[in-house]
């Protein structure tokens, strides 16, 4: 028996040998997609959120010390580049970024909407700027937004609400002093010791860098998906009623820059591509040493291009007002989008062979 | 025939491979408890939880409030001891029995080969002496010892495990795994980062050779074992079969389970040797006891009768996937409670929709209110949990104030690498179908 079994085991090893080539080492392409993630991704968007934040303040700043019309319009301006930026990093929910870092991770604590103003009203009414409670709907990038664009205000009346109540202009310098702390903690850490970290753990088990990576690339897709189209399209059980105000930056009138933003990184982490538009390893090419990927790669891109065609449909007004006026080509986006989710939820994780919970498993 | 099913049967034959079992197996049970408090799942699975999936004819079983389940998992580990140290062994292996299974009944999303296998191995340790030497409760005269028992009890647990290897071999027949050398093909790569081996798992016939030798090893396992002359060498073969799944897969305790529960197996001599180091741990001194020779007037029909039922039964009902048409990795009909361990890649995208009457407006569910990650990643693929998370949405819902008639889902899966595929029309509604053991013929047949 034991013969037999030794012999098949031969067998089968001569007979595929003659046929086979090897393929590209998964292992080295695993370093190269995390590499490439860390230095042409991930870091440099880092870099760029963080000098946008800082241009923030300085804005800010200013405005503060000197409530302009000119001022406020610079940091109204230096608020929309920032939260460009923002789209960049904000699917980077994992190590110094992640739960273990910022308390919760950096994309609910500074990236909260929709915000509450009456929350805000109340912490500046109490000169509360201690940020010591769980109202994360009453600071971070969407509550400096409320307080720099108003809501329905022209330029003259957003600055007499903040000069007749100067703890309103505290209240957003504090706002603004946390995110760049925020941010700055986490592109420091990535800065020193987290990026060799993050490039060294090659392995594909839950925990690993490629399974955080793409887990949080994952729950992006979904977030955008939901939260910046589903709720304010009024698409979950029981929304009578499309909420407009629920869209992300709503107040500046920017959501739709910022969620075409947001949809562009995502693609690009999809085929590899680095800030500064080399493209190199990610999921896309790593799929093409796995048998299957091919097909995979295929039917993703198609999608993909199906959901850029539905962006490029909505008129460029902000989206709150799409949503009242061009309803249907707004809804459009969600559902190819919705399309679309399966080729990035079960079918790429189920061929890289990415751990996504930490419970054992045996039946599959 | 009855003579020689009572050789078979009542045969008197040493304790100790036994006893020894029975320490291991409640080592086995103190370190898997141990882990899954120290790993922070009983706030995972028992406490931040919305939704727990029943099993089939266990709808009954509900979640105890926090505090009770961590009580339980300390009764668990404190009964684990009583089992290894054979201390109020009674009451303590009944104990653990309904608190295993218990827990284990809570929510289908966690069910595991393994744990059914401690269940059933649990369950029968109710009815068998494996105290009645090397224990606490002989050394504190609390039962009389035993030198000899009847040849069942060991039978019967060898049996348990040879089914477990018997119908994992069996089940990696398929076209699949052994032609397109699926999942492995898949897997190994994934773990091109392990030490030494890493490298080879790029090779697609390193994927072949694991196929081919992973199903003869468990079709032919059982018999190495038996067989006295191969016993010590299978057994080597055993470990490291399972050292290196449990390195490869996310596999939990199985490994360990599996490495203990083999060596009853091996002789009386051999569990000597454990047994005298376990002697002296518990100052047991096996010369001072008076041993009765042995067990009297075991043989009885009822006994008899019963290991027949349970036999038959065992080797029944994993095949029951066989009554079912279709592919049965695709529709999981008959796949549970079947040792069908790590056979297939296969995750899905399941997209629910919940229609209100009031309004006859239809909402896209977001499954991360309700599900976690684990629990979508198992309910997206499986039949009879997607109903009941249909039912789930309809009730939750409806406590919302919406009414709900009509909860459909555009489920797609992928099986073995394969583009996924609808698994059922999205069109259907899922309210009106209920889980049995029929067919479920709403399910979309396979297409390779």
């Amino acid at each position: 028996m034991q013969k037999v079994l030794i012999f098949i085991a031969f067998s089968l090893f001569f007979s595929c040998q003659k046929k086979e080539e090897k393929k590209e080492d998964n292992n080295f392409n695993r370093s190269k997609l995390l590499a490439q993630a860390a230095d042409n991704i991930i870091l440099p968007a880092l870099e760029g959120a963080y000098m946008s934040v800082f241009n923030l303040q300085n804005a800010t700043d200013n405005f503060i010390n000197n409530p302009t019309e000119s001022n406020l319009l610079v940091a109204q301006e230096k608020w929309k580049l920032m939260a460009s930026n923002w789209q960049n990093i904000n699917m980077f929910n994992f190590g110094p970024a992640g739960e273990m870092g910022v308390n919760k991770s950096i994309n609910e604590e500074a990236g909260t909407f929709p915000i509450n103003t009456s929350k805000i009203g109340n912490y500046i009414q109490a000169k509360d700027t201690s940020f010591n409670n769980f109202d994360r709907d009453a600071r971070g990038i969407y509550a400096i937004e409320f307080l720099l664009f108003g809501q329905n205000q022209n330029l003259t009346e957003i600055i007499r609400e903040h000069t007749s109540n100067p703890f309103r202009r505290e209240y957003l310098k504090a706002c603004v002093n946390k995110l760049k702390q925020q941010i700055g903690q986490v592109y420091n850490a990535w800065n020193s010791s987290y990026s060799m970290e993050f490039k060294s753990n090659t392995g594909t088990d839950i925990g690993s860098s490629i399974s955080l990576y793409y887990n949080e690339f994952l729950k992006s897709y979904e977030g955008l998906k939901n939260f910046k189209f589903g709720i304010p399209l009024g698409l979950r059980p029981g929304q009578t009623n499309p909420l407009p105000q629920n869209v992300e930056a709503y107040y500046s009138g920017h959501s739709l820059e910022l969620a075409f933003a947001h949809w562009s990184q995502l693609k690009k982490i999809w085929e590899g591509r680095g800030l500064n538009g080399k493209d190199g390893i990610g999921f896309k090419e790593y799929l093409v040493t796995i048998s299957g990927g091919n097909a995979l790669i295929e039917s993703t891109e198609k999608q993909m291009a199906e959901i850029d065609k539905a962006f490029s449909n909505i008129p460029h007004k902000p989206l709150s007002k799409c949503i009242q006026e061009d309803f249907e080509k707004v809804n459009l986006v969600h559902t190819e989008m919705q399309k679309h989710t399966r080729f990035f939820k079960s079918d790429l994780s189920s061929l890289i062979g990415i751990a996504i919970t930490y419970s054992s498993g045996d039946g599959d | 025939m009855k003579a020689w099913l009572n050789k078979l049967l009542y045969k008197a034959c040493s304790i100790v491979p036994l006893a020894s079992f029975r320490i291991f197996f409640g080592l086995a049970t103190f370190i898997s408890t141990l882990r899954f408090i120290m790993l922070g799942w009983i706030d995972l699975h028992f406490v931040d939880t919305h939704v727990q999936f029943k099993y089939f004819g266990f709808e009954w079983v509900t979640l105890l409030p926090p505090v009770y389940m961590y009580v339980l998992h300390i009764i668990l580990l404190l009964s684990s001891l009583g089992i290894l140290f054979g201390a109020w062994y009674r009451i303590s292996i009944i104990t653990f029995f309904i608190g295993f299974t218990y827990c284990e009944l809570i929510d289908l999303t966690y069910y595991l080969n393994h744990y059914y296998f401690v269940s059933l191995v649990a369950f029968l340790l109710i009815f068998l002496p494996a105290h009645r030497n090397y224990s606490l409760d002989v050394k504190w005269g609390r039962v009389k010892p035993l030198e000899q028992i009847p040849a069942y009890p060991i039978l019967l647990l060898k049996f348990q495990l040879l089914l477990v290897y018997f119908f994992a071999g069996i089940a990696k027949i398929n076209y699949d795994w052994l032609m397109l050398a699926m999942p492995l093909k898949i897997w190994l790569p994934a773990n091109s980062d392990m030490p030494l081996l890493g490298p080879m798992f790029t090779y697609e016939f390193t994927a072949y050779v694991f196929s081919w030798v992973g199903m003869l090893f468990d079709i032919t396992i059982g018999y190495f074992l038996f067989k006295k002359t191969t016993r010590f060498y299978a057994w080597l073969v055993v470990v490291f079969f399972h050292l290196l799944t449990g390195y490869l897969f996310q596999i939990g305790v199985f490994p360990l389970v599996m490495i203990v529960s083999t060596l009853i197996f091996f002789g009386e001599k051999f569990h000597l040797n454990v047994l005298s180091w376990f002697s002296k741990i518990i100052q047991f001194k096996a010369n001072k006891i008076r041993f009765e020779p042995t067990l009297n007037s075991t043989k009885s029909i009822w006994i008899t009768a019963a290991i027949l039922v349970w036999v038959s039964f065992h080797i029944a009902f994993p095949f029951r996937y066989l009554g079912y048409p279709g592919n049965f990795f695709w529709t999981e009909q008959g796949y549970r409670f079947g040792w069908r361990v790590m056979l297939f890649e296969k995750a899905g995208t399941a997209t629910f929709y919940v229609k209100d009457d009031t309004t006859s407006k239809e909402g896209v569910v977001d499954n991360r209110d309700f599900l976690n990650p684990h629990q979508e990643k198992q309910m997206a693929m499986q039949p009879d949990m997607i109903l009941q998370y249909a039912q789930f949405l309809k009730r939750h819902y409806e406590e919302r104030g919406l009414v709900v008639n009509n909860v459909r889902a555009e489920v797609y899966v992928t099986l073995n690498g394969r583009a996924s595929q609808l698994l059922f029309n999205p069109e259907q509604n899922l309210l009106v179908l209920k889980d049995s053991w029929q067919h479920k013929d709403w399910i979309k047949p396979f297409e390779r």
